[in-house]
Formats: structure tokens, sequence, C-alpha cells
């Protein structure tokens, strides 16, 4: 998948993480209904606003490295649901996460569900969205921990 | 006005959330709160000293942790969207911002521009790139520091403050200067504070769909409080572009006593945007 060529003219912004209010623009950015599965090791945790995100690098089938962007919720969100402890997300462990992938084909996607190195689940997205293969009933029930090929 | 024509169309869509900006709104008080004593300063005015409104009420409580974290270490997002969607959440949101019945009323002929800024507010709307949200749409003060001489707002978003002198007239150079919060001055009106803050730059809007304005605007906000409570009005007046003035819902900030709600704002930067691939925000 080529990602040199991204010459798209459409250059809007994104809405910031508003209490109470998310204007996150997930739409115009992640297609929900495009999600892919990725497993690789955590390179850095940028904790900002308006999204906190996550880099991960990603060894391809051709054995070349492409760095993610994992795109999380707000770092006031992450922290209300607890998922701000410094011990929690070990940097430089391996981790799986689903992702809604960016339309315009760049290697960063909105996070639905992520696999933890020690085989645990953390499922930020219940429900009707789209095929999530690390959350297959839309419960959290049927993650089974084995990633798809990487696509 | 097509997008509001599309949204007409859209508006019986059941279940949406209510969309508040800024922060400190709160749920209605308890009689409790509205007749407890109130505090005065030294010269007998209200003391509006505190911590108000609810957000950030959560945070640092490990009650999250504990009730998200099932019996086998899995991580459950108690999501409260439609359908549990964060697409949902933010059309939801978009719409319902559309849909206050309170609504700045603009002279007819800058409706137009209105729906312009509304439609590609992804690019257009200088609160999504990280800049200040500005007087009024940063909301009520998160937290408020008062002396009979002078009054400073303390805000969470952007870690941001407002210093506001006591019984003065503007300073002449910054209420002609163009800023994101403008030029505060504050006097009491019996026990209710005004703050009158002019000076403001045109990069800020005063609402999310859209809703510009000059910089000649001026804005008059009011705290009273009664009890534990503060009932926080705001009237913005902005006669070149609004056909009327525009008094904002009132917000009701009740003193918030939990002692781990302090936190630091994380800084915002801004890096989605050149992934944007669609107009579409909400």
């Amino acid at each position: 998948m080529s990602r040199s060529l991204w010459g798209f003219a459409l250059v809007t912004l994104l809405a910031i993480a508003v209490p109470a209010v998310a204007h996150h623009a997930m739409q115009a950015e992640f297609d929900q209904n495009n999600v892919v599965v990725i497993t690789g090791v955590l390179k850095k945790i940028n904790w900002v606003n308006p999204h906190v995100n996550f880099l991960v690098d990603v060894k391809e089938p051709d054995g070349a490295t492409t760095t993610w962007t994992l795109v999380h919720a707000g770092p006031n969100q992450m922290r209300a649901a607890g998922l701000s402890d410094r011990d929690f997300w070990k940097v430089g462990a391996t981790y799986t996460a689903s992702l809604a992938l960016a339309r315009n084909g760049s290697p960063r996607g909105y996070v639905f569900t992520i696999k933890t190195p020690d085989e645990k689940f953390i499922y930020l997205t219940f429900g009707n969205v789209g095929v999530d293969p690390l959350n297959k009933d839309g419960k959290g029930g049927l993650g089974n921990g084995r990633p798809t090929k990487f696509q | 006005m097509r997008i509001l024509t599309l949204l007409l169309a859209l508006a019986s869509v059941p279940g949406l959330a209510f969309a508040q900006e800024g922060e400190g709104g709160g749920n209605r008080p308890t009689a409790e709160e509205l007749n407890a004593p109130m505090p005065r300063l030294s010269d007998g005015k209200p003391d509006l000293s505190g911590r108000w409104g609810n957000q950030g009420a959560n945070f640092g409580g490990n009650a999250a942790l504990q009730t998200r974290f099932d019996a086998t270490g899995n991580y459950h997002n108690l999501r409260n969207d439609r359908k549990a969607s964060p697409v949902n959440q933010e059309r939801d949101a978009g719409m319902t911002s559309r849909f206050f019945s309170n609504v700045p009323m603009y002279k007819p002929e800058f409706w137009e521009r209105v729906d312009y800024l509304d439609v590609n507010g992804n690019a257009e709307d200088s609160n999504f790139k990280c800049f200040p949200a500005g007087v009024p749409r940063m909301g009520a003060p998160m937290k408020i520091l008062a002396t009979p001489t002078e009054v400073v707002l303390l805000y969470q978003q952007k870690n941001t403050w407002r210093y506001v002198p006591l019984n003065r007239a503007h300073d002449k150079l910054n209420s002609r200067d163009q800023s994101y919060m403008g030029d505060s001055v504050g006097r009491w009106d019996g026990d209710t504070l005004v703050i009158d803050v002019e000076g403001f730059n045109e990069e800020t809007w005063i609402g999310w769909p859209g809703y510009f304005h000059t910089n000649k605007m001026r804005v008059e906000e009011r705290f009273r409080r009664q009890g534990n409570v503060i009932f926080y009005d705001v009237t913005v007046h902005d006669p070149d572009v609004l056909a009327e003035p525009w008094k904002m819902d009132q917000r009701v900030l009740r003193l918030n006593r939990n002692p781990l709600v302090q936190v630091e704002d994380p800084p915002c930067v801004e890096s989605d945007g050149a992934h944007m691939y669609t107009k579409e925000r909400g």
C-alpha cells in the first residue's frame, strides 16, 4: 500500500475536544466501516489535546517498518476513564489494535480496541461501529486476540 | 441555508444528547445548596471565591478504574452515544448545537456567512486549530479568586485565566486592542458582579455553528451567587451584525467540593487537519 502520493487538497482542521461535547470530526478523517488490525511496538504516547495519540511501529510483510498513529479520545476523557495511569501503557511493548482507517490512506486510525501485552482487551468503543475484528459482537465478548493479517 | 434544510429533515431523530460548550455547567441545584449561608468579603459583597461547576468531577477517581475493568482485567468503555457510535456522537452534538432554540439573531444579510462558516467549520473555526475559544465561548470559569478590588477567573480548558479589576474604566489601549479574551472590568450591581468585556479580535466565534462576531463586540457577564450556587448570565452586544443583543442561556454553577478535580489541561497540538477528507464535523 503506497502512502507517498496522497495529494488531497482538502486541508481541513480538527475539532478540539470541548468538555461535554466531542467535536472530533472523526467521520471526516476516519472510516468506521474500514477497520484494520495492526500489531506493533508502542514507540511513544503523545498525551495532548485534542486527541491522545500513540505511535506504534509496525513491521510490514516486506520487512519495512511503518510508524502508525493511533488516535484516541481527548486526554481528559482518557483520564476520566482511568486510562492515564503512568504504569498502564508500556512503551516498548507489543500491542495489537483495531482501527478505523484514515480515509486518505495514511497509516493512522481511530482506535476501537487494543490488546495489551498481557492479553487483556481494552474496548474503547461499544456497539454498532462497523466491523471490529477484536470485538465481534460489539460487547467485548468475542475478542479472540488473534489479529487478522496486516492489511 | 442548505445545511439547515437538511437538518430540519433530520430533526426528529430521537435520543440526542444535549450539548453545551465551555465548562462549568451543572444540574438543577438543591434547596440545601441554594439556602446555604453565603460568605461575604470584607466590603460586604458576596464572596465568589471557590471551585465552580461539575466538569472534572470524575477525574482522578479510582471508581472509574474499578468499575470499567472487569474481573478478567479487560476494560470496557461505557459510551452513551446513540448506538455507541463515535460518529453518531459528533453528528448528534453538531445537530443539537444548531437546533438550540436560543441562537444569536443576525441581521438578514449575515446568515449566508454564518451558513458558510458552519459548512466549512473544519477549516474556518480557529478553535479547531487549538486557538483559544475566547469569551464567551470558553464558558464559565472553573475557579474564581475574589477580593474587594479584583477578581481572577481560572479556566481548566487550555489552562487559561482572566484578570478582572473592579470599579474602574476600561484601559484605553487594551479595550481597543484585539485579543481573544478581551479587556475585562468589573463592578457590583447590588449583589451581582457585572463584568464588561471589549477589545476582541475576530478570530473567535460565539458559538459552534459559525456564529461569528466583529471586533466591536461587547460582552456583559453577570455572576449572582445564592448560597452555594452561582447563576451565570452572558449578553453579547454586536450591533454591526446582530439584529439584537444575544442573551445566552443561563448557566448554573454549583460549588464543587471535590479536592481531586483540579488537573492540568494537556497542551493542544493539532495534528489531524492534514488528514481531513470531508467537510463533515457533526
